[in-house]
């Protein structure tokens, strides 16, 4: 071991964090060369200055100036969590917005019924939709027909109000359909 | 009065996190002073280690809400030490320097004077204790020469003596490195601080 690794080690000794192999080449040097002696000297008085003052005490002031410095960021914190609870209440208020407009446009597209789904509507059987066809508003698609459930509502609140006896024109309610329905 | 079992920092911690303000009491009780004495050594200034000291436990607290016990606490509150006192210095940095106490005063007669001089107390006590006291200032100029990184390792493992993988994970580098800078520091403080090279058998 030459001087400047012997000096290294040194430190690593003062620390204990050399191996043992580390400590004998180490103390083999030092028996042999007064200077690496001095920086073992040097070493330890450096250690010792670090330890003669007193570390610093805390002064009488130190807890209260804790405390008033955790109450500042208690309220803050508070102060944070507030506006944090605002933030997140007015967030839910948009989505259920958001929601209750997405569950109208999925009610306005199911506005649309066929045949059986005005049946189970009614709570009457399909045939019954069929028969009842001339009077209910709706609409002919080829073939198909489909029925608004506006117009259905409509209809069955006339039917509700209107005299048995009295027919009426429904031809108003029908949607979309071509001209030789109207009256 | 009987102690009861004593808690470990971890665990103490872990109910501070659960709201118990009384461990946190406990866990400053029982390490306000080293933590001071670092910030102090590392600082150089006791005005402003009592101030940086109170925000490290500031911190501690604010971060107890997040804290998980995977490393030591001493690690964890000497991080936030550390972090506080980059910051400080990074702050201190960036406003105009202050008048350094060694730095010469205006020109006039006689010696060279500095405001060190001007201040110091100059009264005959009993030798020994003035040796003292300036031995004391002179080690706290030389640990503030040291480059931070240098400075920040000496005092852990010098001053606060923790070992070197426990100063390897505050200063977040390999524990090679830790004794590396501190054999640096070593080097640098011992040719300020005892000038007096090898041979040279002088008085003390």
């Amino acid at each position: 071991m030459n001087c400047m690794e012997t000096q290294d080690t040194l430190v690593l000794i003062h620390d204990g964090e050399a191996s043992p192999e580390q400590v004998d080449a180490a103390h083999l040097h030092l028996s042999e060369c007064p200077s690496c002696r001095a920086e073992a000297d040097a070493l330890r008085q450096i250690n010792v200055w670090c330890h003669e003052e007193p570390p610093p005490e805390p002064s009488e002031t130190w807890d209260l100036a804790l405390t008033a410095k955790l109450g500042d960021l208690k309220m803050r914190a508070a102060t944070e969590e507030i506006r944090l609870l605002r933030q997140i209440a007015e967030e839910m208020a948009t989505r259920i917005r958001a929601l209750e407009t997405a569950q109208a446009a999925e009610r306005l597209e199911r506005d649309l019924m066929n045949v059986n789904e005005l049946a189970l509507y009614l709570h009457v059987t399909p045939e019954k939709v069929r028969d009842l066809l001339p009077e209910i508003p709706h609409i002919a698609l080829g073939g198909d027909v489909r029925f608004r459930r506006a117009a259905v509502d409509g209809w069955l609140q006339l039917r509700e109000s209107a005299p048995a006896e009295a027919p009426l024109q429904w031809n108003d309610w029908v949607i979309g359909a071509g001209s030789h329905l109207s009256s | 009065m009987k102690e009861r079992t004593e808690w470990t920092d971890e665990q103490l911690m872990m109910s501070v996190r659960d709201g118990n303000d009384d461990a946190f009491c406990r866990l400053v009780d029982r390490h306000r002073k080293p933590i001071l004495n670092f910030v102090y050594r590392f600082l150089g200034n006791r005005e402003t280690a009592e101030d940086v000291s109170q925000d490290v436990f500031v911190r501690l607290w604010a971060a107890s809400r997040t804290y998980v016990p995977t490393a030591r606490f001493t690690t964890f509150l000497y991080l936030i030490a550390r972090n506080l006192c980059l910051d400080h210095l990074d702050k201190r940095r960036r406003l105009p320097p202050l008048t350094s106490l060694s730095q010469e005063l205006g020109a006039g007669e006689g010696a060279p004077r500095t405001l060190e001089d001007e201040i110091a107390d100059t009264r005959a006590g009993p030798y020994g204790e003035i040796s003292r006291r300036e031995r004391a200032a002179e080690l706290e100029r030389a640990l503030l020469s040291l480059p931070e990184d240098q400075r920040l390792v000496f005092v852990l493992t010098e001053v606060q003596g923790f070992t070197y993988q426990q100063a390897a994970e505050v200063v977040g580098c390999p524990p090679g490195t830790v004794a590396s800078r501190k054999s640096a520091a070593v080097k640098h403080l011992r040719t300020r601080l005892i000038p007096t090279r090898v041979g040279a058998e002088g008085p003390g």
